[in-house]
C-alpha cells in the first residue's frame, strides 16, 4: 500500500468508510512516515477544537483599566531656595484665600501625609510578606519521604497487569524486553514479514 | 525458566491485540452473563437490550468452535502520539492461537503463542468479570448493521448512561460470531483503541495452508511446550485486604466512582512486597500496585516527569500507559489501559505525592508547614 498522502486529513476527520479506514490503520502501524503524519494531523485538529476566543492578557486588561482611572494624589513640591531654607509653596491647610476651592480640587497636604503612611504601611506589609514568603521557601524544601528506596520492576508488572486483564502489551517497550529475556516466547526463526 | 505470561484465551486476542479491555474469557462467559444485571428501567440504571447481550455472549463463546486466520491491526491514541502493530493471527479450537507481529520502528517482530486451555479467570472470586461489569457500568444496545473485512457484522453499541455518544463500539460477525473490530472512545468521541481484521478466513483450510506458510512442522509442535504463565498466584481474600489496610497499605475498594476493584494478588519470590489491585469497569482495565518505599527516580528508565490533577508523577507513555510515583512511604505504579480522563481521575483517588519540585510548590508546602507552627491543635 502506498502512503496515505492526502488520505490522513480525511482519516483524521472520520471521513473515510470503516474497511478503508482499517486498511489505512493497518498502514500506519507499520509505516513510521505516514504515523507521523497522522499524529501531527491529529494534534493540528485537537489544537484547533480545543482553541479558546482569544482573550486579552491580564495584564493587558489591568494596564487598559487603570488608563480610565484618576491618578494618584500628587505629592506637595518643595523647592529648594539658593542660599536659603527650604520654604513651602504653599500655604498651610486652610489659611490661603482660596483654601476651600483648592481642598476642594487638588491635593492637599493631608492626603499627602495620608499617601504617605499609606505607602509605608504598603512598604510594611510587603515586608512581612517577603519575610513570609522566605521562611516558607525555607520551610517547604523537600523532606526526605520514608522507606528504602525502590525502583518498581516495571515489565514485571506490565506482564502482570496483563496476565490479569488478558491483555498482551505488544506495543509495550517493556513487555518486548520481557519476551527477549523468556526464552520460550518468540519462534525461532519466525519472520516478521 | 519463567515463562512469559499470556493470558486471556480465545476470543482474548481480540482484546489483547485491542490492547485495552474487554476480556472475554471462554468458557466462563455464559455463567457470567447470566450474572449480567438485568436491564432496570430507572433514572442511571444501565439499559441491557438481550439482542445485543446474546451477541457479546456468541463472540465469548466463538473462538470454541471458530477456526480462522486473519490479519488485525491494533491502534491506540494518546495525547503524546499513536501506537499501532499489524499482527497475523491464526486460531484453532483446541489448540491455540499464535499472534504474529510485524515489526514496527519501535517493537520488533515476534510471534507469541496462546494454548488454549483457558485458566481460571484471574478475577476476583471468579463471580465477576470485565464482561458482567460492562453491564454494570454501560448501556448496552444494537447498532446498525455492518460490515468488516467483507463479512456482514451486527455492531454492539456500549454507552455510559446519560451520555450522548458511545464508549465503544463491537463488530461481530453475523455469521460466526467471531469479533471483528473493537473501538474505545475517549469522552469527546474520538477513537483511542481500535483493532480490526483487515483480512480474515474463516475454516480448516485457512489455517493449514498458513501452517506450511509460515512455520515448519517442527516449531509448530514445539509450541505445544510452551506453557502460559500465570498471573502472581497469591490471591488475597477480602479480609486479608482488610488487614492490609490496618497494617497501612492503601487498598482502596472503588477508584473514583466507577474503577471498582475485581482481583488483588500478591507478588512471589523477589516480588513478595508487592500488591497488585485490579481495577474495571467493564471496558478500561487499570492496575495498582503498591511498593513499601520511596521511589527511587533517578533509576527510572524512559519515563518523563508530568503533572497530572496537579500531582508530580513519572510517567511511561503507551499502551498500556504507566505512571509511578510514592507518596506516605509506598511507591504506587499504575498501569492503565484507560482514557486520559479516567487515568487522572485514578491518581486522583489515590495518595498524592508531596508536593511539587517547582517554586510555588515549595512555597505551598512551606506555607502549609509555617502555618502548622502556629496551629495549637496541630
Amino acid at each position: 500500500m502506498s502512503h496515505l498522502g492526502p488520505r490522513v486529513s480525511a482519516l483524521v476527520d472520520g471521513q473515510l468508510g470503516h474497511e478503508a479506514r482499517d486498511r489505512a490503520l493497518a498502514h500506519v502501524a507499520h509505516c513510521p512516515t505516514c504515523r507521523e503524519a497522522l499524529d501531527a494531523e491529529r494534534a493540528v485538529k485537537a489544537l484547533l477544537s480545543g482553541t479558546a476566543t482569544p482573550a486579552p492578557s491580564a495584564a493587558l486588561l489591568g494596564a487598559l483599566t487603570q488608563l480610565g482611572e484618576p491618578g494618584d494624589p500628587v505629592a506637595p513640591r518643595a523647592r529648594a531656595m539658593p542660599l536659603g531654607p527650604v520654604v513651602p509653596t504653599l500655604p498651610p491647610p486652610g489659611r490661603g484665600p482660596f483654601a476651600r476651592r483648592r481642598d476642594s480640587r487638588r491635593p492637599s497636604a493631608g492626603r499627602a501625609t495620608r499617601a504617605t503612611r499609606t505607602r509605608v504601611a504598603t512598604a510594611g506589609a510587603l515586608s512581612v510578606a517577603a519575610l513570609l514568603l522566605g521562611t516558607a521557601f525555607v520551610a517547604g524544601g523537600e523532606a526526605a519521604e520514608p522507606g528504602v528506596p525502590v525502583v518498581p520492576p516495571a515489565a514485571e508488572l506490565s506482564v502482570e497487569h496483563a496476565a490479569t486483564t488478558g491483555g498482551l502489551p505488544l506495543g509495550d517497550p517493556a513487555f518486548t524486553a520481557v519476551t527477549a529475556s523468556f526464552g520460550g516466547l518468540t519462534v525461532p526463526g519466525a519472520s516478521g514479514r | 525458566m519463567r515463562r512469559l505470561v499470556a493470558t486471556g484465551g480465545h476470543l482474548a486476542i481480540l482484546g489483547p491485540l485491542a490492547l485495552a479491555g474487554l476480556v472475554l474469557l471462554p468458557g466462563s462467559a455464559p455463567t457470567l452473563l447470566r450474572e449480567l444485571p438485568a436491564a432496570a428501567p430507572g433514572a442511571g440504571a444501565p439499559q441491557a437490550d438481550p439482542s445485543a447481550v446474546r451477541l457479546l455472549e456468541k463472540a465469548s463463546e466463538a473462538p470454541r468452535y471458530v477456526t480462522y486466520r486473519g490479519v488485525q491491526f491494533v491502534s491506540a491514541w494518546t495525547a503524546q502520539g499513536s501506537t499501532g502493530l499489524v499482527a497475523d493471527v491464526t486460531h484453532e479450537p483446541g489448540q491455540g492461537t499464535t499472534v504474529s507481529t510485524r515489526g514496527t520502528p519501535t517493537a520488533p517482530a515476534g510471534t507469541t503463542y496462546l494454548k488454549s486451555d483457558v485458566a481460571e479467570p484471574s478475577l476476583l472470586s471468579g463471580s465477576t468479570t470485565t464482561l458482567s461489569m460492562l453491564g454494570e457500568h454501560y448501556d448496552i444496545g444494537l447498532g446498525e448493521l455492518s460490515a468488516v473485512a467483507g463479512r456482514t457484522a451486527d455492531v454492539v453499541v456500549v454507552t455510559r448512561p446519560g451520555a450522548r455518544r458511545p464508549a465503544a463500539q463491537f463488530w461481530i460477525d453475523r455469521a460466526t460470531g467471531l469479533m471483528l473490530r473493537r473501538e474505545v472512545y475517549d469522552e469527546r468521541g474520538r477513537v483511542t483503541r481500535a483493532s480490526a481484521f483487515v483480512e480474515v478466513a474463516v475454516g480448516a483450510a485457512a489455517v493449514t495452508a498458513d501452517k506450511g506458510r509460515n512455520y515448519g512442522q517442527r516449531e509448530y509442535a514445539d509450541r505445544a511446550h510452551w506453557s502460559r504463565p500465570d498471573a502472581w498466584p497469591d490471591s488475597l481474600d477480602a479480609a486479608t485486604l482488610t488487614q492490609l489496610r490496618h497494617r497501612g497499605w492503601n487498598c482502596p475498594e472503588w477508584l473514583d466512582t466507577s474503577l471498582q476493584l475485581v482481583d488483588a494478588r500478591r507478588g512471589a519470590g523477589d516480588y513478595d512486597d508487592i500488591v497488585h489491585l485490579s481495577y474495571s469497569d467493564g471496558l478500561a482495565s487499570v492496575s495498582v500496585f503498591e511498593q513499601r518505599g520511596r521511589l527511587e527516580s533517578s533509576h527510572l528508565v524512559g519515563y518523563r516527569l508530568a503533572s497530572v490533577r496537579g500531582r508530580d508523577v513519572y510517567v511511561r507513555d503507551g499502551v498500556p500507559q504507566r505512571l509511578v510515583w510514592s507518596a506516605d512511604g509506598t511507591v504506587f505504579t499504575v498501569v492503565a489501559d484507560a482514557s486520559a480522563r479516567t487515568v487522572g481521575d485514578v491518581v486522583a483517588a489515590l495518595p498524592r505525592p508531596p508536593g511539587g519540585r517547582g517554586t510555588w510548590h515549595r512555597l505551598g508546602r512551606g506555607l502549609d508547614r509555617v502555618a502548622s507552627w502556629f496551629n495549637p491543635f496541630g
